[in-house]
């Protein structure tokens, strides 16, 4: 029996440092099949977490990343429609019955899976990760729906198709627009947020074992000033991550003033942020 | 005395309800179901467990924790839970619960059978009105400040709610003419039958903004949550610029830019020039006032939003000088927080200034205002 002590356990060694709330998130989705939603800032670890319980629990992670204008032949399934037509030439000679080449063209060997169905029809356990759900359109959340509460996806050629397995599944989203009830009533509901200081030390020291005790002090320090400052956009996990990887590379061992304005563009992502923490150095 | 567990949880449930947060019976039985899976006796587990069931919008995590600090303010109420029904009979009654139709209308039984249960929750009813429809007249005068935080902590989703409306109708009213050269591009695949018929977007040009907020006492609250509001929104116009007035009209756009949603308010006051000689709120001199400052700026492409009530203290109304603004603009519109039948009573010059407005809306709550910014 698998207790939320117990995956923390895993996800710290698939590389991820999970908190008690999002291991138990992850208890309970197994326990009552649901998928979790998972919102926050951007690069606090959304999509992570996914990778990290795919990973830990060795199942094969199969990503759908979201897009504006995304539809179901992307996500969900598509004919082949060269293949088809091949096929109805190829058969063009033997006076066949209409009936009998629909029945041939519509068959399993003529649907493309993508992510979605590929994600059920695995003949193995699988993770899916929906990636920035809020990108899409509402149509295709509510073509989600079946597919996340009964675990199965309706082609009208064809028939239902029902997991073989029932599949992990995470969404993320950046929370740029509001996800409709019906979708978040089905899923279960995890917010991540930036780390406080300590986490993130550890979080740097689990992904950077070279990082010495004391240059992750500072980093850590610093990151937490930056993040005080009035920004376009903050620095997130990922990008502190990056820093103290370039500093490693770059061979400092301790963190000035002048190594800091030196790697800032490691860390901030707009001209203006850059000027804006640099002149605020100067000033200290 | 140990209230069964579903029954406290049911509590717990509708205070939440009361709140703003919805919460679906289906989600009220995943919330059972969760908490027979997990160890209550460690209460970070219990708190995760009723927070990924329950609530789904991080916007309400403040509401939703001190509900949830109310109703399980330690340990030992968690403890008496497990205290009070025994774990074995607990189980079975939450399962029998779940077994049956609806958990949600069986457990609400249990609560209404108690009195004390029924007098507690009929109280909060009472204290916790629905806040997206409180008035805002009532909003001025009569609600503890609390109350009004809460309202102003709804604003964010409001306005997501408003946005991810507007893109729907938007996309609606994309639809145009046919595009050829893709249609025929992606009919190469279907073996030059056009299956997929793909159509040009409509261009639509967003409009600028001039928004006049009366910040006089009468409606304060109605201009700051409806200025709150439209500069969320500013995505989907082209520029939004911000004034405010009593007696005097001052523009407030760097102000309502860089100043939290807390501060703006006092700095209004002390910064912006809004006042007069006579302090009491003046339609017709706000009117010249702004037409005499910016009126060169209008153009066809701007629309001019006036939130106010129009009580114009028995002063000149100026009504001809709107009517110049409307015939040099694209539109303009008038939020009203007083009903139709108040417009006609009193020192109200709503009938005067409605011949000049595209459209004049009543907004006296939130879910009002909401509907109306939707329409624009």
């Amino acid at each position: 029996m698998e207790t939320i002590e117990f995956i923390q356990r895993k996800m710290y060694e698939a590389g991820y440092l999970c908190d008690e709330q999002p291991a138990t998130v992850i208890y309970l989705a197994r326990k009552l099949n649901k998928p979790i939603l998972v919102e926050g800032p951007p690069g606090v670890g959304k999509t992570s977490i996914a990778q990290a319980f795919a990973l830990s629990n060795n199942l094969p992670l199969i990503r759908l990343q979201c897009y504006e204008g995304i539809d179901e032949t992307r996500a969900l399934y598509e004919w082949n429609y060269k293949k088809q037509l091949l096929h109805i030439q190829a058969v063009a000679h033997q006076n066949l019955d209409v009936a009998e080449i629909e029945k041939q063209i519509f068959s399993d060997e003529y649907l493309l899976s993508r992510p979605l169905l590929q994600s059920i029809t695995n003949n193995e356990p699988t993770c899916l990760l929906i990636d920035e759900i809020d990108k899409v359109d509402f149509e295709f959340e509510a073509m989600l729906l079946e597919l996340l509460s009964e675990y199965q996806v309706t082609v009208p050629e064809f028939g239902t198709i029902k997991a073989h397995h029932i599949p992990i599944v995470f969404l993320t989203s950046n929370a740029t627009r509001e996800l409709s009830e019906s979708l978040k009533r089905r899923c279960l509901y995890l917010y991540l947020d930036f780390p406080n200081p300590e986490v993130e030390k550890s979080i740097l020291e689990l992904k950077v074992p070279s990082l010495n005790e004391k240059l992750a002090f500072q980093l850590i320090e610093s990151i937490t000033n930056i993040r005080k400052m009035k920004l376009k956009k903050q620095p997130s996990i990922a990008e502190s991550i990056d820093w103290a990887f370039s500093l490693i590379n770059l061979g400092i061992e301790e963190l000035d003033n002048n190594s800091l304005i030196k790697t800032l563009n490691v860390l901030l992502k707009h001209k203006e942020d850059i000027e804006l923490v640099k002149k605020t150095l100067i000033n200290q | 005395m140990s209230k069964t567990v579903t029954g406290k949880l049911q509590e717990f449930i509708t205070d939440l309800r009361y709140a703003g947060l919805i919460i679906s019976p289906s989600e009220a039985e995943d919330c059972y179901k969760a908490l027979l899976s997990i160890n209550w006796s460690d209460e970070r587990s219990f708190y995760s467990a009723l927070a990924c069931t329950l609530l789904k919008e991080q916007n309400f995590i403040d509401i939703f924790n001190e509900i949830y600090a109310k109703h399980f303010y330690n340990r030992i109420i968690i403890d008496n839970l497990i205290d009070g029904a025994e774990e074995k009979h607990l189980e079975n009654s939450l399962t029998m619960n779940m077994n049956q139709h609806s958990a949600f209308l069986q457990s609400r039984g249990m609560v209404t059978k108690d009195p004390t249960n029924k007098r507690a929750s009929a109280h909060c009813k009472e204290k916790k009105k629905d806040l997206l429809s409180l008035d805002f007249y009532d909003a001025t005068y009569l609600t503890p400040l609390d109350d009004i935080y809460m309202m102003e902590s709804l604003i964010p989703l409001l306005a997501k709610k408003i946005s991810s409306k507007i893109v729907i109708k938007k996309k609606r009213h994309q639809r145009g003419q046919m595009d050829y050269r893709q249609t025929i591009r992606t009919s190469l695949k279907t073996g030059g039958i056009p299956i997929d018929i793909r159509v040009k977007k409509k261009y639509r040009e967003k409009p600028v903004i001039f928004a006049l907020c009366d910040v006089s006492r009468s409606c304060l609250y109605f201009s700051f949550f409806s200025l709150a509001i439209v500069h969320m929104l500013e995505k989907f116009f082209r520029e939004v610029r911000s004034f405010a007035f009593i007696e005097k009209v001052d523009e407030i756009t760097t102000l309502v830019k860089e100043a939290s949603y807390e501060e703006l308010r006092p700095r209004i006051m002390a910064n912006a020039e809004v006042t007069g000689s006579t302090g009491y709120t003046n339609y017709g001199n706000t009117l010249a006032t702004f037409y005499d400052q910016y009126g060169h700026e209008l153009s066809y492409k701007s629309t001019v939003i006036i939130f106010g009530d129009a009580r114009n203290n028995w002063f000149d109304s100026n009504h001809d000088i709107l009517e110049k603004i409307f015939k040099r603009v694209k539109k303009v519109y008038w939020f009203n927080p007083e009903s139709k039948d108040e417009w006609q009573t009193g020192d109200s010059d709503m009938i005067l200034y409605q011949k000049y407005c595209t459209r004049v809306f009543v907004c006296s709550n939130l879910n009002q205002l909401a509907d109306a910014i939707c329409e624009l």
